[in-house]
């Protein structure tokens, strides 16, 4: 990559900022495990870190896995509060001695490779002595890390794409404002690398598009793809995606071209395959009776159900995650579709006068879409045949947002120069997603707190 | 395009963003005006079936020694977007209130002054555009809540504490630094919108 010019360091600053915060303010005010799946992210960041071992390889768990002061806290804080607001801290008592930490690591995280758990079993070592409410607030620090480093990059893909340090704020605020985003960088979750890694793959493809040298180019994307192959499955499902896209950008119509993006994604491909070959998969958890189901009937019932759908792919997507976590009001939804329709309309309206990077860029981005679509109902539809678990939510979609977030910008701003209008209003997109943070964190306050 | 229409063209690109906004003022706003966050609950647990223009239903709330403020009702509606005229009555003394419930949202109908505690009567006017289904997230689940006043400092007080165990830092100025942050991110967003060409470099 070539050297980003100086007016780059601000606006990279900004978006930085806005991820720290944003994500600082999550970490900091979301109760301890009211994020779903956090007590086994937590408890394989724990094993790391206090025993330096691999957690035990089974996902078959047996009631109340993890360390004595996790689960106590887990049972105090969520178990008996469900959904509604957070009792006391003081109604629990920590364990103490030294097998109150022991854990065997045996959770629904262990399928996975252990790239982000080290990061956060660092930050932990760094609360080592503090209590298990520091100690989870310092592993949360290692996803906010990751999220500031997906902000960042998301910055750079802009700069390059757009070849403006401007567009790079731009595309930059979109990832780092994005709500879901924020969440998954402000508790513990593996999501937070992998987005991050997806992102800077994303980038790195950007680079290639404009820099002088691309074999630097080549050796960040073979590095971000390694990386963000070691990170969870639903990097794997986005990565034919963004090889197409590296294709596209070196020549499509080159043999070289496609050898160049093998050698840049066979180590990350390889890298995949060993981890599978050693980690036990979650298909090891199988329900006591399992649906007979054939693929008409999935896709009657599963696929084509449009409001489970919309439920998927554009609530859980944004912000919806589940019962524990901070559900936006659904007239926030409204105001976003709002803006993708206006993006929609603005690439129907305005084809004709995009130029050949825009349209390749929104139809790569809209292809890639349905296709890590129907992989995920393929998934789900293997998975809930072979183990009755189904699988969807909408944060797998998120590895292809910054995508997503670029060809909204060319889809407002084409509608914009169509009309002829005076201004660019792709910002209005930042100005909502600030809004719709806002009331996250407003709706996170009065949903735990109040009571 | 004459240029009054490309304001108006602009406004409505900008429109999402300005709704967002005037929402987020409104929920901001909302525990001050409507009195939430007080911890003393009252719950009545009685699923009301569809609720139709005119219907009136008693509630029955604790004694308490200060004032009621308002009744907060979990409603279920779905995508109905109904708009809902109620009345809340009790010892004689009415005070209504418009509200434009959210899907499964909680709506907050204000009590006339000196309501502590006993029967409450509340009476849907009227329902324009759909229908409330229950009380309740669901129908097993009804809930109705009256609360006494204060604005957000209930939760703003119980995150901090959690923020001070578990991080030593202040939420206050997290908080304030995230304020400043998003409003430099706005200013940045318009600045940039006003004064850089669509066309812009590469475009």
């Amino acid at each position: 990559m070539t050297g980003a010019p100086r007016d780059s360091t601000a606006g990279a600053l900004l978006v930085a900022a806005a991820a720290l915060s944003s994500s600082l303010v999550t970490a900091i005010s979301t109760p301890p495990f009211h994020a779903f799946d956090e007590q086994s992210h937590f408890d394989y960041a724990q094993r790391l870190a206090e025993a330096l071992a691999l957690p035990s390889r089974t996902v078959r768990c047996p009631v109340g896995s993890g360390s004595a002061e996790a689960v106590g806290l887990y049972e105090v804080l969520l178990m008996r509060t469900g959904s509604g607001p957070m009792p006391p801290l003081d109604s629990y008592r920590a364990p103490t001695g030294p097998g109150s930490r022991q854990t065997s690591g045996c959770s629904s995280a262990t399928q996975y490779c252990p790239l982000y758990y080290v990061s956060a079993a660092a930050t932990y070592r760094v609360a080592y002595a503090g209590t298990v409410f520091q100690r989870l607030f310092a592993a949360r620090m290692a996803s906010v890390l990751w999220g500031v480093l997906g902000a960042l990059a998301a910055f750079l893909l802009g700069r390059w794409w757009f070849r403006s340090a401007a567009d790079g704020i731009l595309i930059g605020l979109l990832v780092a404002l994005h709500p879901m985003v924020v969440f998954l960088s402000g508790v513990v979750n593996n999501d937070s690398a992998m987005l991050a890694l997806s992102t800077s793959c994303l980038a790195a493809i950007a680079s290639l598009l404009r820099a002088g040298d691309k074999r630097r180019s080549l050796v960040a994307l073979g590095v971000a793809v390694a990386l963000g192959s070691l990170t969870k499955y639903t990097f794997l499902v986005a990565a034919p995606f963004f090889f197409v896209l590296c294709v596209a950008v070196l020549g499509i119509g080159q043999l070289r071209s496609w050898g160049l993006a093998a050698a840049a994604f066979l180590p990350g491909a390889a890298l995949a395959a060993a981890w599978g070959a050693y980690s036990h998969p979650a298909t090891e958890l199988v329900r006591a009776v399992l649906p007979q189901l054939g693929p008409l009937d999935y896709l009657r019932s599963y696929a084509f159900d449009w409001q489970r759908a919309r439920e998927i792919w554009h609530y859980e997507f944004w912000m919806k995650w589940g019962l524990l976590d901070v559900r936006l009001p659904l007239r926030y939804y409204r105001l976003i579709g709002a803006v993708l329709a206006i993006a929609g309309a603005g690439l129907a309206i305005g084809w004709p006068r995009l130029d050949r990077e825009e349209r390749g860029l929104a139809v790569l981005t809209i292809l890639g879409t349905a296709y890590v679509m129907a992989a995920l109902y393929a998934l789900e539809f293997h998975l809930v045949r072979r183990t009755g678990y189904s699988l969807l939510q909408g944060r797998y979609l998120l590895p292809l947002y910054p995508a997503h977030a670029c060809a909204i910008v060319i889809g407002i701003r084409a509608l914009g120069r169509r009309l002829a209008l005076p201004i660019d209003c792709a910002w209005s997109a930042v100005a909502l997603l600030a809004c719709v943070q806002a009331a996250s964190v407003a709706s996170l306050l009065l949903r735990f707190y109040y009571a | 395009m004459r240029k009054a229409g490309k304001i108006a063209a602009a406004a409505l690109l900008f429109a999402p963003a300005l709704f967002g906004w005037l929402f987020v003022a409104g929920l901001l706003l909302r525990p001050v005006a409507a009195g939430w966050n007080a911890p003393a609950r009252g719950a009545s647990s009685v699923a009301i079936g569809p609720l139709r223009s005119g219907s009136s239903h008693a509630l029955q709330f604790p004694p308490a020694g200060r004032d009621y403020r308002a009744v907060l009702l979990d409603v279920a509606t779905w995508e109905t977007a109904p708009i809902v005229r109620w009345t809340a009555c009790a010892s004689q003394q009415c005070s209504s209130a418009l509200r434009w419930p959210d899907d499964n949202g909680t709506i907050d109908v204000p009590l006339p002054a000196g309501v502590r505690g006993g029967t409450l009567t509340l009476t849907v006017d009227w329902i324009l555009f759909g229908e409330v289904g229950y009380w309740g997230r669901d129908a097993a689940n009804p809930s109705a809540t009256a609360v006494h006043e204060l604005g957000w400092t209930v939760p703003l007080g119980r995150a901090g504490d959690l923020a001070r165990r578990m991080s030593g830092l202040s939420l206050a100025i997290v908080l304030g630094i995230h304020a400043a942050v998003l409003g430099a991110a706005l200013i940045v967003a318009l600045w940039q919108a006003f004064h850089r060409h669509p066309s812009g470099p590469a475009a």
